[in-house]
């Protein structure tokens, strides 16, 4: 199956913004990949059993719920571009009509 | 004989009898650090004075840990609080953590000295340590030639007698691939061994943290250290941690292995080729029944691999928006425009084609072909292991299809992605795999063989790779 992929709709939906020129690059290359991963389409999988989504099959404990000592609000804060006392300043988020 | 080109566990021999101290270790290491960055170029951050204090605290120390003055090399993917970690990303080029990883604190435990962060495909994602944003790591084989990757700058560091061993983090070979092509030993621990706590997620249902060193003996010795439960992975499980070093010299049993049928070893550098066989030649001396074991499903790996780990990473790097940590971009009217264009700008070109491919995998109309074919796929790689270790012990392969090529050989992205051939499978299936080096090319260059074994055998792995190891005799001192 050849895959035509619009490349302005996986940009949108990725949050990123690319160059006509990086487009250019980037849209053959991926569609190359996909026409290559496309041969799992010759795998008949019907038959495959078991948990899909499971990464190892056994399964995975879970600790206790327990209250435990965490960064302070200066620490989580430390690495953030902008800072307003304890909250992080990003540029407008409601559009002017 | 200078103190660099010893093991971790020779330094520590040394040191216990108070032959030799920390402070002495850590400043012979430096110099080597910067007599060979010159020309390789394995490290982001060299922690000069920070390893000097702290081997002159280690020396002062009555009681010391298990790796006391042992300089390692952590890849810049593990946090290490209060110092730089980027993963060689422009988008956290001035991330400055606010906690360790847990691996690092079990270092830290035992008294090892962290000497530097070490250079890496951007995020993970490569082959060749040349999607660093900052560097390119040369091969202390043959300079002209790519490390390996992504944990190009922790296998160099080894090879290159920077430091006895250090951390590096295998999500689809990236701890074994670059073993391979630097000549050290490297090991995948199996899914869960290992807590992430700490080390920048790429594809979380793959990634795992290994360690690279010259001997088998020093990576058993650097996975007890590591290994076990920490509380803060949610993956990890609670089966005791072993004891590696006792176990691996316990001897071995007379062994079964299977060992790849003929196309998959046909197309292989054929130098590669013999010196796989010839191994293969020398195990069945030694006593092991060899059996050719088919695994229909690997062909199917890499297609397979190519799509789950980038869609866990398209999920994963959403995180990356400036917002919260890392860089952001400076003029931006509106939130939408500052996540685009911080996005845009901080991100390399491999990453970006990684979350466009992961994003496409996942996105509606295609979820079930992509993604969900993967993932079914994926059980049908688990299941063709379980049944093959049913019947034998180990899975042996070359590391990967040739040794280490030419920096900038590699520009279409689907002939880097070959380089993996044979070590995504082991991430798939989420087992234990190590790389040992096994022989030379007629050009000097190191060649691994994969060996793979069951869920949370790497007793095993270290039994065979520590015999192989003595027979093989690639370390020359």
């Amino acid at each position: 199956m050849k895959q035509k992929i619009d490349i302005d709709h996986i940009c949108a939906l990725a949050n990123l913004k690319l160059s006509d020129e990086e487009k250019a690059r980037l849209e053959p290359q991926l569609a190359k990949i996909v026409e290559w991963v496309n041969k799992l389409e010759e795998l008949e999988l019907e038959l495959t059993k078991g948990e899909v989504y499971s990464p190892v099959p056994f399964p995975i404990p879970l600790r206790e719920d327990k209250i435990q000592p965490s960064l302070s609000s200066e620490e989580a804060l430390a690495n953030s571009p902008e800072i307003d006392g304890k909250f992080i300043k990003v540029p407008k988020v409601i559009e002017e009509k | 004989m200078s103190l660099t080109s010893l093991s971790v566990s020779e330094l520590c021999t040394l040191s216990r009898k108070k032959e030799v101290k920390a402070e002495e270790i850590v400043l012979s290491f430096l110099n080597k650090i910067q007599e060979q960055e010159k020309k390789v170029s394995a490290f982001l951050l060299v922690l000069q004075e920070q390893a000097l204090a702290r081997a002159r605290e280690i020396d002062q120390k009555r009681e010391k840990g298990k790796l006391a003055g042992i300089p390692v090399a952590i890849k810049d993917n593990i946090l290490t609080r209060g110092i730089r970690t980027t993963c060689a990303s422009r988008i956290l080029e001035n991330f400055i953590p606010p906690y360790s990883a847990t691996v690092v604190e079990k270092l830290e435990e035992e008294d090892a000295i962290l000497i530097g962060k070490t250079n890496m495909d951007e995020f993970a994602m490569g082959s060749s340590t040349e999607n660093s944003a900052f560097l390119v790591t040369k091969n202390p084989w043959d300079l002209r030639r790519v490390p390996g990757g992504s944990s190009g700058g922790s296998a160099a560091a080894v090879a290159a007698e920077e430091v006895p061993a250090s951390l590096g983090s295998d999500t689809g070979g990236s701890v074994r691939q670059p073993a391979a092509f630097c000549g050290v030993v490297g090991l995948k621990p199996t899914y869960s061994r290992v807590s992430r706590y700490g080390l920048v997620a790429f594809a979380s249902s793959l990634d795992q943290i290994g360690p690279l060193a010259r001997t088998v003996e020093d990576c058993a010795l650097l996975t007890q250290v590591i290994a076990g439960q920490d509380g803060k992975d949610s993956t990890l499980s609670s089966l005791p941690v072993p004891d590696y070093l006792k176990e691996m010299k316990e001897g071995l049993k007379p062994i079964k292995a299977a060992y790849l049928k003929g196309e998959f070893i046909e197309d292989i550098d054929p130098e590669v080729r013999q010196i796989y066989l010839n191994v293969l030649g020398l195990l069945e001396e030694m006593g092991a029944e060899l059996l050719q074991i088919d695994f229909p499903s690997w062909e199917y790996a890499l297609a397979c691999y190519y799509l789950i780990a980038p869609s866990e990473a398209s999920s994963n790097l959403a995180r990356y928006d400036g917002v919260r940590y890392g860089f952001r971009h400076p003029s931006s009217d509106s939130l939408k425009e500052m996540y685009l264009s911080t996005r845009t700008k901080g991100f390399g070109q491999e990453v970006k084609r990684r979350i466009l491919l992961g994003t496409f995998a996942l996105s509606s109309g295609y979820y079930d072909a992509y993604y969900l074919k993967a993932a079914k796929t994926r059980r049908l790689i688990c299941q063709e292991f379980e049944q093959a270790l049913q019947k034998v012990d180990f899975v042996l392969t070359p590391t990967t299809p040739e040794p280490a090529f030419l920096i900038g050989a590699k520009e279409d992205p689907i002939a880097m992605y070959l380089s993996d051939v044979f070590t995504v499978t082991a991430n798939l299936a989420g087992i234990p795999s190590i790389s040992i080096p096994v022989g030379l090319t007629k050009q000097n260059l190191p060649v691994g063989l994969q060996v793979m074994a069951n869920y949370f055998q790497e007793s095993l792995l270290f039994k065979l790779a520590f015999l192989l190891e003595k027979k093989v005799k690639f370390r020359k001192n």
